[in-house]
């Protein structure tokens, strides 16, 4: 119930107020609570030093299987939404640029967008080697 | 102002951001040298060795890694308590969250001191 009110009161936001700061918004949140949940996982899975070097291998290994590498890309994309939206919403609050948020904001997501191609142009070709 | 919860949220703002800035310089050599340059298909899939060798190269990999994992923590659990208090929690509930948050921050630092030892100390 108490979650059903979250996710209302989300919605309306983005309802209220249509345009691309509010997206922006909301992907800067959903981003950046799917990376902390990223960060445990990877803190978890390199701890298993902890328990040794057989251990490390053996977790490091599972997740180089050919799923994790495809989904790399999928982390990468998540990283640059994240860094270069932050990055865009730290030179507007800094220089106070708050009036033509929109415009910066997009040039925020081109870049996103080059630098998520450009890890995929990297890392597609070597997924064929798993075979 | 000073101590007073306004003054503390700027602080807390500010850090974000820087927190935030040095991320980006951390996570871009982190991916470029991890994701970009490291090539499985002629290196090999990573393991303890490759990890080792990397980090005994200099300690300044140490360094690096340290104070990466504690920007990362501050910037993923403020953040995090951010989302929290927007969702206006009640006093004990906010009392609650905040203890989660400190003991998740202190046991992350913890863990991660311990498995970066594990790479510098004697080498197993």
């Amino acid at each position: 119930m108490r979650l059903l009110k979250i996710f209302g009161a989300t919605k309306d936001e983005v309802q209220l107020n249509p345009y691309i700061g509010s997206w922006a918004w909301l992907l800067h949140r959903l981003s950046g609570l799917g990376l902390l949940v990223y960060l445990l996982l990877h803190m978890w899975v390199l701890g298993s030093a902890n328990s040794g070097p057989e251990a490390f291998n053996r977790r490091l290994g599972s997740v180089q299987a050919p799923l994790f590498h495809v989904l790399e890309i999928g982390l990468i994309g998540i990283i640059f939404y994240h860094m270069c939206n932050g990055i865009v919403i730290t030179i507007i609050d800094l220089f106070g640029l708050s009036r033509r948020h929109k415009r910066y904001l997009v040039v925020g997501a081109c870049l996103f967008l080059i630098f998520t191609l450009y890890a995929a142009a990297l890392i597609i070709p070597r997924l064929g080697a798993h075979s | 102002m000073d101590g007073s919860i306004s003054s503390r949220s700027a602080l807390f703002w500010f850090l974000q951001r820087i927190t935030g800035l040095v991320l980006a310089v951390f996570l871009f050599t982190h991916i470029k040298v991890l994701h970009f340059d490291f090539n499985f298909v002629e290196r090999g899939l990573m393991d303890f060795n490759f990890v080792i060798e990397r980090l005994k190269s200099s300690i300044g990999w140490g360094i690096f890694y340290f104070c990466f994992i504690l920007s990362a923590l501050f910037h993923g659990l403020n953040g995090l308590w951010a989302v929290i208090m927007d969702f206006r929690p009640t006093p004990a509930g906010r009392k609650a969250w905040l203890a989660v948050i400190w003991i998740l921050g202190i046991a992350m630092v913890a863990w991660s001191i311990s498995t970066l030892s594990k790479f510098y100390g004697g080498g197993a």
